[in-house]
């Protein structure tokens, strides 16, 4: 069914499609709506999962942990604040293995505080072993969980997934969103069914010391994470047999016969496809390439970027001591690296075309401050 | 208003090489060096709602000075909102014991 909801619902959508069957959850701006919109359905009787609510997020992934190990797919959603707080257990899920899918909002890091978004909380997760996923708009939004978890729950791949959208330029924006009908999702995403699991009958441990093996179980997330482009990949070309909807590890648009283009990632990509089509309006052949998965890092699909003579990386997060994070691991591939919409700072359609237009034949790295003054 | 303002440093706008970036020192923290200052943030063009209070019906109890979760409902031996400060979250429609405070669109 078609409806017109905002990606907090889409999030919702996506998580009681793939029957989750624990949500433990704390509260954040600009998630919430997300935990809101599941605990209506537990008391409508609509979603019949253990809903958690726990006294941080901390604990929520803690609870999330030991809840997929004990063999319940889980869900939950966090932002900011909230998923830098995780952090220690984000390690832990991905080290012991445990599919857990989870969404976050995007929203710039304190301090100063801000509600409005930029990438650094999701991108703090790039080293975690978790599989990263950026979605662009309400619809991959939802159709991102469902494939996470078949991605995850994959035995050549097995840790954990987290879905990004921007907070509030998703989180909160209404679209037209394709809502797929329980039956077919089910037919798509089979029970979970893990190996190993946590069981009173045959008690064991999960995630125990290991001082002289701690390297080889690591290059097994490792392993994990570079099966998973493959796994990906062929979940991402059965969700099209099933929906309808193609996605792949990275997207390109207009890049057939481009000399320069814009790499991207998440809800940024869609106006800056604007820009481009401004920029061809005025003569100027520009393409965009976005990165949809970023762990694992779709390298091989990235190498064609070294065809064309201009590749501008725009990133909405930042290293400092460093620069753009998605600039910096693509550096042997970029000509220029532009810094932009830190904390939400308004960036628009006019703005990237600018930045297209200055930045062909520059080299080097740049921020975009926007019009108006600090 | 007093002059000590935090004002936004001289800002930095459009395109810029990271080497062009300004260093501020410590004016490039956030601090905001004078309490007391939220009165001077104008948070009443947040409301969509605005609360009236008629003051025929009010009975005197306080509840709405008591309950509005920013200060908004001045007592000068009658409720007064402040509708530079009220954010039109209604709290004080709610809690009224006799419904003498009505809310009305704002109308831009
Ligand atoms: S609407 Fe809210 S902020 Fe305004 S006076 Fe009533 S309680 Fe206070
Ligand atoms: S709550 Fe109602 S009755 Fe009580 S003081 Fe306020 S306006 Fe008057």
């Amino acid at each position: 069914m078609k409806d017109l909801i905002d990606g907090n619902a889409a999030a919702a959508w996506g998580a009681r499609l793939s029957r989750v069957m624990v949500v433990p959850n704390f509260p954040i701006t600009p998630q919430t709506e997300i935990i809101e919109t599941l605990a209506k359905w537990k008391e409508t009787g609509e979603w019949t999962g253990e809903f958690l609510p726990m006294e941080s997020e901390h604990s929520v992934l803690s609870a999330a942990v030991a809840s997929e190990a004990a063999g319940a797919r889980t869900f939950t959603a966090s932002s900011s604040q909230g998923l830098v707080l995780m952090k220690e257990i984000h390690y832990v899920a991905s080290g012991m293995r445990l599919p857990i899918v989870m969404v976050n909002c995007s929203r710039g890091l304190a301090a100063p505080i801000t509600l409005w978004p930029d990438n650094n909380d999701f991108l703090s997760l790039r080293d975690s072993g978790w599989l990263m996923f950026f979605a662009q708009n309400n619809q991959e939004v939802l159709d991102f969980i469902i494939m996470a978890y078949k991605i995850s729950e994959n035995r050549d791949v097995l840790l954990p997934s987290i879905v990004n959208m921007e907070g509030f330029i998703l989180s909160y924006t209404r679209e037209p969103i394709e809502i797929p009908a329980q039956d077919v999702v089910d037919s798509f995403l089979p029970e979970y069914r893990p190996k190993v699991l946590l069981d009173p009958e045959k008690p064991m441990s999960l995630g125990v010391p290991s001082l002289h093996e701690y390297m080889y179980f690591r290059s097994q997330v490792h392993k994990a994470q570079m099966n998973a482009l493959n796994v990906a990949e062929r979940v991402f070309s059965e969700f099209e047999k099933t929906f309808g909807r193609s996605y792949g590890l990275v997207e390109k648009y207009m890049t057939d016969d481009a000399d320069s283009v814009f790499v991207t990632t998440g809800s940024l990509s869609t106006t800056v496809k604007a820009a481009v089509n401004a920029l061809r309006n005025e003569g100027r052949k520009f393409g965009l390439v976005r990165i949809v998965c970023y762990r694992p890092f779709p390298k091989k699909e990235l190498e064609f970027l070294s065809n064309f003579e201009n590749v501008i990386v725009l990133d909405n997060n930042l290293s400092p001591g460093m620069g753009g994070i998605v600039f910096s691991e693509l550096r042997n591939l970029a000509t220029a690296g532009v810094v932009v919409s830190l904390g939400g700072k308004h960036i628009g359609r006019d703005d990237f075309v600018k930045i297209g237009k200055k930045l062909s034949g520059a080299k080097g790295e740049f921020w975009y401050f926007g019009e108006k003054t600090v | 208003m007093s002059k000590k303002t935090s004002r936004p440093l001289k800002g930095v706008t459009g395109l810029v090489a990271e080497s062009e970036i300004p260093y501020h020192g410590v004016r490039g923290i956030p601090h905001i060096r004078e309490p007391g200052n939220a009165v001077r943030r104008k948070t009443g063009n947040w409301r969509i709602f605005k609360p009236v209070i008629d003051l025929e019906k009010c009975i005197r109890c306080r509840q709405c000075f008591i309950f509005c979760p920013d200060s908004a409902v001045i007592w000068k031996n009658h409720p007064e909102i402040d509708y530079w400060i009220c954010k039109g979250c209604l709290v004080c429609v709610r809690v009224c014991p006799v419904k003498a405070i009505k809310s009305e669109r704002e109308q831009e």
